[in-house]
């Protein structure tokens, strides 16, 4: 752990010195990945380490992203209001999760990812209806408040609130009912209690980088938080191993990265590669190293 | 007090009747056996008693609170009943530790927040339920593989596992589904041990079912066997060995 806080320490003053010297296009990739890290983290949780298959991941993250931006747009500006708006964001997303989670976490499997899938759906239908967040305009003029240190920073508390989260009776409970449901329910865990928690904690987290997400990209359109976006929180969780929490950091990196770098044969070609190549990571990962990209070696959950 | 009381207890699975009219007084710190042919309805019951399965009719006392319409874990943490499975049924890709921690973690009204701070309180307490895992794990002489993951363990030791969760819930009626189901017989010597080690030293009522008669005639103070879902007889291993309706029961009778 002591050496986790040193490196991260030192990827951040790196990170601090070396990034207003950067090209912003970089910069800007490099927010959205750990943007997308901060969303697998979460989501993660709710699918690698309680084994509940949900798809919906980007609803939250749209919630939070508006909730955020109509809180910095309507109030007066001032650094000390971000915070407040990320932390809003992300309650008001964990409400959301509470009101989505308590009727649809008694299905299982399909039924859940079926569900939620359509819950993802029906918020960006709502918010594209809603005229005064701009509909289908979008909300323009966001402030651009969010930087470099705010995304590492947030990135680098949920990782440690949800590997904290992991080691105590509350992650005990989540990994128990994702390896036996009926043998956890016997050892006196309340599963559907359990579920929802999870499922709670991790919409507020998606709520947290939605919020960080408005404030990066400046502008918020219901069709950002479309299906794709779920689906491509799913790979990158799939990618960094179901449950493995800092594998979907380094698979977040990974596939934000190779997303812009398959930008210009999209240019070429007029064909959208990006889903194609996922598809066919999906199926090689499935078939080569079902554990995700950095199997074994990291998932050991830090237990002395 | 009763350690359970079963009244009138049936229950119909469309209209086949697993378990019918049956009647089980069980007195604090005993081992009763359950034993019965396949699909005498002996698993059944567990799930009865552990709020798997709603019984059609009857009532169930355990230490004289009412269990029936209880959730499972509602059971296992306010009646202090706990189980274990059949087929086994551990928390295959956790440690042995953490297969102990599920269970014992129980009330604890910690807040996340304060676990991911990490409180004075919630460090006080992980420190205390470690230390008392890991004593449970010694009367299991199990302490050796404490961080192996449980998939990994030798067969009878996930049995054995499987039985120390069941404490680890602070159990006081503990339900064992055939524990010497795979076990060898010196594996099974060692249970035989153990099972009575936990009613003398820990004050537990056992009921157990089980197929293996050697562990049966050898433990239990009483047996109750069942058949077609009806109790046929209740008594001593002795009595029970000589009971024509068991006999009949388990070989066929004469033409």
């Amino acid at each position: 752990m002591k050496k986790l806080i040193v490196a991260l320490g030192a990827i951040w003053l790196i990170g601090y010195f070396i990034i207003p010297s950067v090209d912003s296009y970089i910069v800007s990739i490099l927010l959205y990945a750990g943007i997308n890290a901060i969303l697998a983290m979460s989501l993660n949780l709710v699918n690698g380490c309680t084994g509940q298959f949900s798809m919906g991941h980007a609803g939250f993250m749209s919630i939070g992203g508006y909730i955020a931006a109509l809180i910095t747009l309507s109030l007066p500006i001032q650094t000390g209001l971000f915070p407040l708006a990320i932390l809003t964001a992300g309650c008001v997303a964990a409400f959301a999760g509470l009101i989505v989670g308590l009727p649809s976490l008694r299905l299982r499997g399909d039924y859940l990812a079926i569900v939620t899938l359509g819950f993802g759906e029906i918020i960006r239908v709502v918010l594209l209806n809603i005229n005064v967040i701009g509909g289908a305009r979008g909300l323009p003029n966001i402030a651009h408040l969010s930087n470099f240190s705010w995304v590492f920073g947030c990135m680098v508390i949920t990782l440690f609130s949800i590997e904290r989260i992991l080691r105590s009776p509350y992650g005990r409970a989540f990994l128990a009912v994702r390896e036996d449901e009926v043998a956890a329910e016997a050892m006196g865990v309340d599963t559907t209690h359990a579920k929802l928690q999870a499922f709670v904690i991790g919409a507020f987290f998606a709520g947290c980088a939605g919020a960080l997400f408005a404030h990066t990209l400046r502008y918020l359109n219901p069709q950002i938080f479309d299906f794709n976006r779920s689906f491509e929180i799913i790979i990158i969780v799939v990618l960094g191993g179901m449950g493995n929490i800092r594998g979907s950091i380094i698979a977040a990196f990974l596939l934000t990265f190779m997303r812009e770098a398959l930008r210009p044969l999209q240019d070429i070609t007029r064909i959208d590669f990006r889903m194609i190549i996922y598809a066919i990571m999906l199926i090689s990962l499935m078939l080569l190293s079902p554990e995700g990209i950095l199997s074994s070696k990291w998932r050991k959950r830090g237990r002395s | 007090m009763k350690a359970l009381e079963i009244q009138n207890l049936s229950i119909a699975f469309g209209g086949l009747r697993a378990v019918r009219d049956l009647q089980i007084t069980i007195p604090p710190q005993v081992i009763y056996g359950l034993i019965g042919p396949n699909g005498a309805g002996k698993t059944t019951i567990f799930n009865m008693l552990t709020g798997v399965y709603r019984p059609t009719a009857g009532s169930i006392h355990v230490f004289g609170q009412a269990l029936i319409g209880k959730s499972p874990s509602c059971i296992t943490r306010k009646l202090h009943v706990a189980r274990t499975f059949q087929n086994i049924r551990l928390f295959r890709e956790l440690s042995v530790l953490d297969n102990i921690l599920v269970a014992s973690d129980g009330n604890n009204n910690i807040l996340a927040l304060e676990w991911i701070f990490g409180s004075p309180r919630s460090r006080r307490y992980a420190a205390l339920q470690v230390a008392q895992a890991k004593k449970l794990l010694e009367l299991f002489h199990l302490e050796t593989r404490i961080h192996m993951l449980a998939k990994n363990l030798p067969y009878g030791d996930q049995r054995r596992l499987e039985i120390a969760r069941a404490m680890a819930t602070g159990a006081r009626l503990l339900l064992l589904d055939e524990p010497a189901a795979g076990l060898n017989p010196a594996e099974t010597e060692t249970l035989i041990n153990l099972i009575r080690f936990l009613q003398k030293e820990h004050a537990m009522t056992i009921l157990v079912i089980e197929h293996d008669m050697h562990l049966v005639m050898n433990v239990c103070e009483r047996i109750i066997v069942l058949d077609y879902g009806v109790k046929i007889a209740e008594g001593t291993p002795h009595e029970i060995q000589k009971n024509p309706r068991v006999i009949e029961a388990y070989l066929g009778s004469e033409p």
